[in-house]
């Protein structure tokens, strides 16, 4: 346009215009250059630079499974998970240097950190790198309602960026010490779990701060009672901070959910009024009560002493409490009815019996004198009643159990034979118990002796002798004996315990509804759940019927005869008219100390511990690790016998004061608790 | 005063159509980059470009030769302004970049760069083209010793003045940790073993004829005399520095006083240690002389220089766009100063640079960067350099903001999410959204297509910008609209490079387009003078 005008070249311009047309062209191409820059961004990074700006803002929230629970045989919670708030930091969130000191001292003011915990998060927040910054650190848990408020309301002032607060799950044991050491306690998974898992070449799908069963029912059923974590995305900003809901916009759709999948439920076939009467009953420093069903080995009760609050352990505040069990002499960690590994004494005499009338050593009615000891070469042995006790009966013998007598009938047998008949009625073996860390006890035979007893020459004749009565070298669990007498009234199947009666999956119509009514409330899962369990458990036809959501039995335990005792019934009939003995006629050892309102049959035992010799002292003037052990074996009612059950009190003295009245007011309780029930079914049908 | 004359017809109703569309997308675009901490900054920004309309109104009543003679006092007072800043400016982030005078508050750095482009606009006018790079540049000018005494004093003390060859360990070993500082090193010594052989050479080539006589050194010199005597001096110099990096790591140079002692005392003393002396002085010593000897050099030249007046004997053509530059730079403010340097040498070249010239100056250019990279910039200063090449590398760190960036500006795809609706922008994960990266966040919004806009309106402004530098009715105004062109050309090309991470992430607005008064008030007055230079393109 002007240029022709300008042509003539008096103001210089001209020279520039090469010049300028070249930048121009050079101008273009950089802007083409920037154009193809955008083109790949945009087109063909696109779809990679979109997920990245998703993984921006959209955060995964973890929803905690429901830890199964534990339920007794009649679907009455023992275990259960109660909401706990949990403090978190996110260190990517939570912004600059200064942001990151301030929020650590306002940290420490609310929740009074100790200085190692300070210096954890300040660790965490200063030297993690990379993509761990994006990975939650739990501060606290347990939040207390003070501790909450204070911390919720710095949050409303923007004070605390990247700390959010977590609902998470609590495992409670809403009975306290109840039947503590059959249910076990959880604990959280710690960076030495997981790096053992690990160098085993077994990586848990644990992360830090899960919770793990550590011992009972809920360690040995850890993988049906842990489910599956979900999780819900929310939309957040830079710092961390979940945008309202009303600002969300057009990215609400970007949000994904999925449900956590609840642990599956167990039944347990313990009954938790006898459990609560057993260890009501129980009086002493330690011991053990196991009651088993004898028709198909149900374990009802079972009771170690002494017990511990699994609450107590759970958690942060557990380190005082279980250094102060650690210390304990009477070791309260040991469950007794699987673990503790006793003399028999005098409950072992009805083997001894069994053992000699198997071999037609001896008939019911053959008759021994007993003088009031037992001499073999130059070795005597006394009977607990120094003048004798005459003429008796293998009834009689039993009733006041006659050490003499089976003294006799021990050396009759013979060390082998006895040792058989013992193994094949349980004992010197484990009894396939549910739970983990069962003993097997000791049944000795001549090649036991020739083994431990090396030096002092191998067996010895007399051992048998010591046997037979249940002391020398045998040695049981209190489980053993209890199932040893289960064994004597249901015709000689020696039963596996069954401590599981069944394994359920979770209600899921009862989580989703929890779910889906707000997550943001509390989820009273403990009630909801129990409620709908009995309901179900009283129709299961009911929930089958209303849908497959409903719970599902998985596994339902059977009763599992381990080995039958091949004799004839008359044998059994025999001993058990002696065991009714002990109890129902005059100078019976448990006599005076039966059940006035139940009829039922036992067997005292008092176990020595250490080796008195001709002296004979008083328990009170013993030291106590030197004292007895008092046993005391029955079942009842005498006739079809409902229930078997052991009562060991250890290093208390005799089994008919210190054991026999445990067993007898557990048996009352039993009886009385059916009435209960049969009253009640009855009223509700 | 001449009161030019002027047609509506030439009015550029294109570079207004393009001024228009670019400042109200900007202004759209703030409406939602800002929505998160003021929603009414699109507001301010609004009275903003109102005001700006106002200056460019009145502006075109006058002239606009009527700046030429105005230009060297405008570029004096930015100058001062400049040195102001470094007293009394206002401190933000670590730079002082502010300047309070009464109630109103504003980057001289701003100013600057307008009063260099109109500064170097009136020098190169009066001026030919057809520079050489001694022309420009005229090393024996009695200015650059002085700057290079003052750049002595400045970095007496700096760690990598003191042991430049443990401060590149040192860096090497942080930078690279997995090449073994050994290996770096030995390569290091052979180049300079290499360059001391090179530069040996050359100076004894040049150096031969210079003490021909005592006669010929008192007269004055011819140029190529001149010529010869800088190359000569130069290789000499540069030889000897190479010497002495090479030995540097030799016990006998780092501590000669220790290393005379120990052979000495060797039989003496068996095995016994020296204390060793920080010899940081012997290059100290060295640039001492060097700086010293250059001065003595540029005295004599002074004498014999034939130029018409002191301050062309003083001042060189680069000085004029370097002065400002190095003033911005100290403040800190790299983004800034670079543009400057930048506008200026756009503007040289488009005045006329011999090729020979151009080619030595690309080389001065790379070894200036090599330099500078290692000597001049601050670490936080390289780290941004470096992440920009790989931001994934220290997401959370230095490279926070040009990944934010890269995302913001690739979840973008063809049409962009919407208005306000961009998750990168609402969310806050973008930085410095509504000012150095308001780009990113139009990118975000409005996708491929939108950024397609905006390209073409920069590329649309500048056509008729440089379209306008070569109707201008003289040299002057050609080279006004030429340094104001690029002004802009710059900016967006960096800003927009920054943000697509093609490039450091350094404090440089779009101009136009980002939220920002001092900036988009100093670029809409240029644009004032430009449309003033249109309109008076004609010859009376």
């Amino acid at each position: 346009m002007a240029l022709s005008t300008q042509s003539h070249g008096r103001t210089g311009v001209q020279e520039y215009r090469k010049r300028l047309l070249l930048l121009l062209w050079v101008i273009g191409v950089l802007f083409v250059l920037l154009f193809f820059r955008l083109y790949n961004l945009q087109i063909v990074r696109g779809t990679e630079l979109s997920a990245r700006g998703e993984s921006n803002f959209i955060k995964r929230q973890r929803l905690p499974h429901d830890r199964g629970i534990i339920y007794d045989r009649y679907g009455r919670i023992l275990v259960d998970n109660h909401l706990s708030l949990t403090l978190q930091l996110t260190p990517a969130f939570v912004g600059s240097k200064n942001d990151q000191l301030s929020t650590l001292n306002k940290l420490e003011e609310i929740l009074n950190l100790s200085p190692e915990a300070y210096g954890e998060l300040q660790d965490a927040l200063q030297k993690v790198r990379g993509l761990e910054r994006f990975q939650a650190i739990t501060i606290k848990q347990n939040l207390s309602a003070d501790e909450l408020e204070r911390v919720e309301s710095m949050r409303s002032l923007m004070l605390l960026n990247g700390v959010d607060v977590v609902k998470n799950r609590r495992r409670t044991y809403p009975h306290g010490a109840l039947a503590t050491h059959l249910l076990g306690y959880v604990n959280e998974v710690s960076q030495r779990d997981l790096d053992k898992a690990r160098a085993k070449g077994n990586p848990l799908s644990y992360r830090m701060g899960d919770i793990v069963g550590r011992s009972g029912v809920e360690e040995r059923f850890e993988e049906s009672l842990r489910g599956v974590d979900g999780f819900r995305e929310v939309i957040v900003d830079v710092k961390g901070r979940k945008v309202e809901e009303h600002a969300v916009g057009s990215l609400a759709p970007m949000r994904r959910r999925v449900e956590p999948l609840p642990g599956k439920n167990i039944f347990l076939t313990i009954d938790l009024d006898l459990q609560r009467a057993v260890e009501e009953a129980f009086f002493g420093q330690a011991g053990a009560v196991v009651v088993v069903d004898p028709d198909d080995g149900s374990v009802l009760a079972m009771a170690s002493f002494p017990d511990f609050d699994s609450n107590q352990i759970s958690g942060a505040l557990g380190v005082e409490v279980k250094e102060k069990i650690d210390k304990d002499p009477l070791k309260p960690w040991v469950n007794r009815t699987i673990q503790g590994q006793y003399a028999p004494g005098s409950t072992f005499k009805v083997i001894t019996a069994l053992g000699a009338l198997e071999h037609d050593l001896t008939t019911p009615e053959e008759q021994i004198n007993c003088p009031g000891s037992f001499t073999l070469g130059n070795h005597t042995w006394r009977c607990h009643k120094e003048s004798g006790h005459g003429l008796v009966d293998l009834k009689d013998a039993l009733k006041v159990s006659c050490d003499t007598y089976f003294y006799t009938l021990g050396l009759r047998l013979g060390i082998e034979r006895l040792a058989a008949i013992g193994r094949e009625l349980g004992m010197g073996k484990v009894s396939e118990f549910a739970l983990r860390g069962e003993k097997r006890g000791i049944m000795p035979d001549k090649a036991f002796h020739d083994r431990v007893e090396r030096k002092t020459g191998g067996y010895q004749k007399g051992m048998v002798i010591n046997t037979s009565i249940g002391q020398g070298a045998v040695l049981t669990t209190p489980l053993q004996v209890g199932l040893l007498y289960a064994t004597l009234i249901n015709g000689g199947r020696v039963l596996r315990p069954k401590l599981i009666d069944k394994i359920q999956s979770a209600d899921f119509r009862i989580s989703r509804r929890r779910l889906l009514s707000d997550d943001e409330s509390v989820g009273t899962s403990a009630t909801s759940f129990a409620s709908a369990r009995i309901v179900t458990f009283r129709g299961n036809r009911i929930a089958e019927e209303v849908s497959g959501q409903g719970p599902k039995i998985l596994e339902r335990a059977e009763a599992k005869e381990l080995n039958r005792v091949d004799l004839p019934d008359a044998y059994f009939y025999a001993v058990q008219k002696g065991l009714k003995a002990v109890v129902s006629e005059e100078g019976g050892t448990a006599f005076y100390r039966r059940s006035k309102k139940n009829t039922m049959s036992g067997k005292t035992g008092t176990a020595q511990v250490v080796r008195l010799g001709a002296r004979r002292d008083d328990a009170k003037d013993m030291e106590y690790f030197a004292r007895d052990h008092a046993w005391f074996a029955a079942y009842a009612p005498a006739k079809d016998p409902e229930i078997a059950l052991v009562v060991l009190n250890e290093h208390s003295g005799h089994g008919s004061s210190q054991a026999a009245p445990i067993a007898v007011s557990v048996i009352d309780k039993y009886f009385e608790l059916k009435a209960q029930r049969a009253a009640f079914l009855q009223e509700s049908f | 005063m001449r009161r030019s004359q002027y047609r509506m017809e030439d009015f550029s109703w294109g570079l207004l159509g393009a001024v228009l569309c670019i400042l109200f997308v900007g202004i759209i675009n703030l409406h939602s980059s800002a929505a998160m901490r003021n929603p009414d900054l699109y507001l301010t920004q609004l009275y903003w470009v109102l005001l700006g309309f106002v200056i460019i109104s009145v502006i075109n009543l006058f002239d606009y030769r009527m700046t030429e003679n105005l230009a060297y006092l405008f570029y004096f007072a930015a100058c001062v302004a400049l040195l102001m800043v470094l007293f009394f400016g206002k401190s933000a982030g670590g730079a002082r970049r502010w300047l309070a005078l009464g109630p109103i508050v504003f980057q001289p750095s701003e100013i600057a760069k307008l009063a260099t482009i109109f500064c170097l606009a009136r020098y190169f006018a009066e001026r030919p083209g057809g520079y050489t790079l001694l022309g420009l540049v005229r090393p024996l000018n009695l200015s650059r010793p002085l700057v290079l005494l003052f750049a002595l004093i400045w970095a007496w003390s700096k760690p990598w003045f003191v042991d430049p060859i443990g401060f590149l360990a040192r860096f090497l070993v942080e930078k690279f940790d997995n090449i073994p500082v050994q290996e770096a090193d030995l390569l290091w010594f052979r180049l300079l073993i290499i360059g001391f052989l090179v530069l040996s050479l050359i100076f004894t080539y040049y150096f031969v004829d210079q003490f021909e006589s005592k006669q010929a050194l008192l007269e004055p010199w011819s140029r190529a005399k001149r010529k010869r005597v800088i190359i000569g001096w130069a290789a000499f110099y540069a030889g000897l520095l190479c010497l002495l990096l090479v030995f540097w790591q030799e016990a006998w140079i780092k501590d000669p006083v220790g290393y005379l002692l120990n052979s000495l005392w060797k039989e003496a003393h068996p095995g016994g240690a020296y204390a060793q002396v920080n010899s940081g002085w012997l290059l100290r010593a060295l640039v001492v002389v060097v700086v010293l000897s250059y001065l003595l050099l540029s005295l004599q030249s002074w004498k014999s220089q034939r130029r018409p007046n002191v301050e062309e004997k003083l001042i060189a053509p680069i000085d004029l766009l370097l002065i400002p530059a190095i003033l911005i730079m100290v403040e800190p403010d790299l983004g800034t100063a670079g543009i400057v340097v930048l506008i200026g040498m756009t503007m040289i070249w488009v005045v006329g640079v011999q090729a020979r010239s151009q080619l030595i100056m690309l080389g001065c250019g790379s070894l200036l960067a090599l330099v500078g990279w290692f000597g001049v910039l601050k670490e936080y200063q390289k780290r941004r350099i470096l992440t920009f090449l790989a931001p994934e590398e220290d997401i959370t760190g230095a490279g926070w903001n040009a990944y934010q960036s890269l995302i913001a500006v690739g979840s973008g795809r063809w049409f962009g999410k919407g208005h306000r609706e961009g998750s990168q922008t609402q969310l806050s994960f973008l930085p410095e959204q509504h000012t150095d990266f308001a780009f990113s966040v139009w990118a975000e919004e409005h996708g491929l297509f939108g950024c397609a806009a905006i390209l073409f309106l920069y590329f649309l402004f500048l056509l008729i910008t440089f379209k306008i530098a070569m109707d201008a009715r003289e040299r002057y105004g050609a080279l006004l609209a030429t340094g104001i062109g690029a002004l802009i050309f710059w900016q967006s090309l960096i800003n927009i490079s920054m943000v697509t991470g093609m490039f450091p992430v350094v404090g440089m607005p779009l101009p136009l387009f980002s939220y920002g008064g001092s900036s988009l008030l100093s670029i809409l007055l240029g644009i004032g003078f430009l449309f003033s230079i249109g309109l008076r393109c004609r010859t009376p």
